[in-house]
Parts: C-alpha cells; structure tokens; sequence
C-alpha cells in the first residue's frame, strides 16, 4: 500500500490509525439476484394506494437519511 | 464591511447566495455576477427535450429574489479573476452590453457551473454545425424537443428511425441524465404509438449499465443483494432499450457516432436522432495576479477546475482507501478566502473505476457534482464565508465521502402512470473504513425502488425547489 502519510503530513492533518480492510465480497448475504420485471411488480409500481404509502415511506427515509449524514 | 462575490447562479451558487445573503446581506455586501440573469431548474430540462414541460416553467428571475434577500445582482459573464492580495476582485463582461464591470471582493465564492465542452468531441453538440442534441441547456433542450417531435413526426408517418442517446465523450459525467431522458423518451414513444418504429440505444462511458459514475450502488433487498447494474439492465430490457457501455464517442459526423471501447476496438454507429452529454470542464476564466501574470496553477487544474482542500494526484487505488481525501469545506489551499462549490470544484479523482485502453483512450466517467451535492456544497461554502467573517474560523465541513445523497430519475413524467427510480445512497463516495462491505457503503440507508411513486417525488421535487430558491418562506427548511 502506498504511503499516504507525506501528503496528509503536507496539509498539518493527524494522520489517522487505521488499517486496509480488504474488501469483503462474503458478508453473509446471497450475492447478485437476477432481476426481472414481473407483471406483478408493474402491478404494484402502479397500484396507487400502496403507492401512496411508498410515496410517504420515500419522503421519510430521504428525510432521516439527510438528518442522519453529517449535518454541516 | 465585507465584500462577497458569488461567481454564477445555478444550484451551488444560488444556495450560497441565499444563504449569505440571509445571514450577511444587511451588515455586508452580497454580490452575484452571474452570465443567466435567470435561476434554471435543470434537472426538469428532461421534460422540457420531450416536450412534457413548457421552458418557462423551469425559470425565474433572480434579481427580484436577490433584492429581498439583500443581495446586490449583476447579470455579466466573469472574465477574469485577480486573486493577489491588496488588489482581488473579479472583471466581468456585461450581458446586455458588453461593458466590462470590475467588482471587487474580500471573499469569493466561485459556482459558474461546467462549461460544455462539445468541442472535446468534434461533431457533438447542436451548436457549430454539430449533429446531436443536447439538453444541458435551455435553449438546447428547447431544440432538442423541436427535433425530437420532428422525428415523431417522421415515424408517424412510417419511418424506423435509430436514436442514440447517452454520453458523448470518454469522460463525459452526468449519465443519470441522460438516463432519464432516454426512458421519458421510450414513454412518450410509447404514448405516441410509434415505439415499433423506434430503435433506441443506450451508449455511455460507464463500466457497466447503473454506474452513474458513481461506481453503482448496491442496496439489500429481501435479504439478497441488487446493484442498480441488474436494476437498470432489467429496466432497459422491459422497455426494449438496447446498451451498449465502455464506450468513449470520439466523433460524430452526420447520422454517424464514431467511438472507441475499453477492448480498444474502433467502431461506428448511425443513427436519425442523438441526445449525448458533453464532457464537462470549468469556465476558461482568467485568474491574474498582482504584477499581471497567469496564476491559474495556484487556482484550477489542467481542466479549469478549482483547486481545493482535497488531495490531488492519487492513484485510484490509493484514493479510494482514502475517503478522507475527498474535500470538505472546498477552501482553495493558496488563496484562503476563495471557495468553490458544485461542478467548479476539482474532485481528486473518480468514484467509478477509470479506465485507459490498449490505444491509450481514457475511458472514465467523471464524478456527478449535481443536484443534492451542489447544493449541500453550495451551503457548507456559503456558511464557511459567514463564520470566517463572524468568528474568524471555519466550522462547516462536508466530504462527498460522508454526504448522503438523494435521486430520483423520472420514468415518465405522468402522475397517473409514470414512474421514477427513487435512489438514496449513502455516502456518495464510498467509506471502506466506515462501511465495510463491498460497496463502502451503508447498506442500511442506501435504497433503490421505482414506481409512480417516485413520479410524484419528482413532481413535488420541482415545486418545492423551484419554492426554495425563490427564498420562499420557509425555503431553509427544504434540504439541498
């Protein structure tokens, strides 16, 4: 692994401890679902009450997920 | 007293306008020099190249919004900029009459958007004799939409036309773009009763189909993992949307797209209608020191980008294990009271893994700084300038490798039966350190889903923004 340590030195940041974690590709979870377009899931992209409901849920998460990264 | 000037007035700059001239327009003078005297909601030019949206909904005037906001506007192309201390301020060129006006400034924040390098690919672009369609801007997607009825015409009356659209440069950015546009415009084929006569095809630069240039995004789903590669190729393969990716255009002659691939083979492709997006580099302004030599090394990069507090000249590799490299509060590092926001910014690199070929050809989407990013950025930015002004330091940080971001890509515009994809994806530049799994990202926050739905995200989306940068009240309580 390259050495990044002259440039953070370079700008007066600490140097922070970490180590190089290699990417994980098992993280217990069945890798790569094939992914088709059933006529069920265009039944339910359209059905508009669930719809409705998917519309609330979206705004919620886009809402938490903005209060949950780092407010600047 | 303290002088801000605001290079430009898209997402990053009007939100660090607002923002400055909320917190500083009374006690401190708030100038924007922008070349558009109006606000431009961009991401609804889409709809506008389909014919879905009238232009002038997607516009609005700025200097009504600036006078209440205590913000000084002046609607000139900045030509040059003198950043040596003693002597800074920006020259710019008057729109309505070319008059040169000086302004000069104690804090500058500069947000003027990409300049539109059509000429990095010869024949791209509407303008100069170019043979594609572009809607990165208004009145290109003005044209865009003339020409796109124009062929609807033409298939109507029993004409099979090829249409191609996607990136036209090898490091071209902005696929989601095109993205949407290609999936309206198989909608409205549709709607139109002439999708038969119509072959489309998706040609982009990106490694694989849902790269983004953000290198995908991978969300958990009912316990499996689905990456918006299988997402996007499921989309394109119900609507009958062929792809073709690892491809750089470089060059287009009439009905003809001439490009190279990742493998370094060499081909062409014809096509009747194209909307390519063009590779993005900063605006060619002039930075001018005291005794009035070029100090543009000390602001941008070879490409016009502004310089700043990120770590410049890693390999992709090492980048990408150091997240901490990205910028955070967009300072440049040799002129302390210049910032820059959205696009302007020099990013230390791609997100996506960049790729060269046998023949040399960099073939490598460039990372978005659109939309949610520009915004955020134009925010920390214009809070930074607040504080150093009113505290004489900086608390305001924000790395794209800890921002979160959110997209909705329209399917089609209708509320009854369109539909979008709805992406959150945290952080936009991924954390291996923070997330440690194979996408570096946090898999409980990143998400991914279509439907009518998302349509009317996208449709609350344009009026809450366009109600936001209007300085509506209330328009803080919007997030970027």
């Amino acid at each position: 692994m390259e050495s990044i340590e002259p440039f953070f030195k370079s700008f007066g940041t600490v140097i922070p401890d970490f180590a190089y974690v290699p990417m994980s590709r098992d993280i217990g979870i069945q890798r790569r679902l094939v992914m088709e377009i059933t006529p069920k899931d265009k039944f339910w992209m359209n059905f508009k009450l669930y719809q409705l409901w998917r519309f609330i849920v979206l705004n919620l998460k886009i809402l938490k997920a903005v209060d949950h990264s780092k407010r600047s | 007293m303290s002088k801000i000037v605001v290079v430009g007035a898209g997402f990053a700059g009007h939100t660090a306008a607002l923002y400055l001239g909320s917190k500083l327009g009374k006690q401190h003078e708030v100038t924007v020099i922008s070349n558009r005297d109006v606000f431009a909601y961009i991401p609804s030019w889409v709809w506008v190249g389909v014919g879905h949206m009238a232009p002038e909904k997607t516009i609005f005037k700025l200097k009504p919004v600036y006078d209440r906001m205590n913000i000084k506007f002046i609607h000139a192309a900045v030509k040059e900029i003198h950043p040596d201390a003693g002597d800074q301020f920006v020259v710019g060129e008057r729109a309505e009459t070319g008059e040169a006006v000086r302004v000069e400034y104690d804090y500058l924040v500069i947000a003027p958007g990409p300049k539109l390098n059509f000429e990095g690919t010869p024949g791209l672009g509407p303008d100069g004799g170019g043979f594609t369609n572009s809607i990165c801007s208004l009145p290109h997607a003005v044209q865009t939409r003339d020409n796109y009825l124009a062929a609807i015409e033409r298939m109507k009356k029993g004409e099979k036309l090829k249409m191609v659209i996607g990136t036209g440069h090898p490091g071209a950015t902005c696929q989601g773009a095109a993205f949407e546009y290609i999936i309206n415009v198989h909608k409205d084929l549709v709607k139109q009763g002439v999708r038969e006569n119509a072959e489309l095809l998706w040609l982009s630069n990106e490694a694989a189909v849902g790269d983004f240039g953000v290198h995908g995004i991978d969300v958990k789903q009912n316990g499996k993992m689905l990456s918006s590669q299988e997402f996007i190729e499921a989309i394109f393969k119900d609507y009958g949307i062929k792809w073709q990716v690892q491809t750089g255009v470089t060059k287009v002659e009439e009905g003809l797209i001439h490009w190279e691939n990742y493998a370094g083979e060499q081909g062409s492709t014809a096509f009747d209608f194209s909307m390519l997006i063009p590779q993005f580099k900063g605006q060619p302004m002039k930075y001018i020191g005291k005794d009035g030599g070029d100090v543009s090394a000390k602001v941008v990069n070879a490409a016009g980008f502004v310089l700043v507090d990120g770590i410049y000249g890693l390999s992709y590799d090492v980048l990408k294990r150091n997240p901490d490299a990205w910028p955070s509060s967009y300072q440049n590092p040799n002129y302390n009271n210049i910032f820059a926001a959205g696009i302007a910014f020099a990013p230390p690199g791609p997100i996506s893994v960049p790729h060269t070929n046998k023949n040399g050809l960099a073939i490598s989407a460039a990372p978005p700084r659109t939309g949610m990013v520009s915004g955020i950025i134009g925010r920390v930015v214009a809070l930074n300038v607040v504080d150093l002004i009113t505290k004489g330091r900086m608390t305001h940080y924000e790395r794209m490798s800890e921002m979160v971001a959110a997209c909705v890509a329209s399917m089609g515009d209708s509320l009854w039966d369109g539909s979008a994809v709805t992406i959150v994806m945290h952080p936009v530049v991924p954390d291996e350190k923070r997330f440690p799994n194979e996408s570096g990202r946090d898999l409980f926050v990143n998400h991914m889903e279509m439907g009518v739905a998302g349509a009317w995200m996208k449709f609350m989306l344009h009026y809450t923004f366009m109600w936001k940068f209007k300085a509506l009240p209330g328009w803080k309580i919007i997030p970027e």
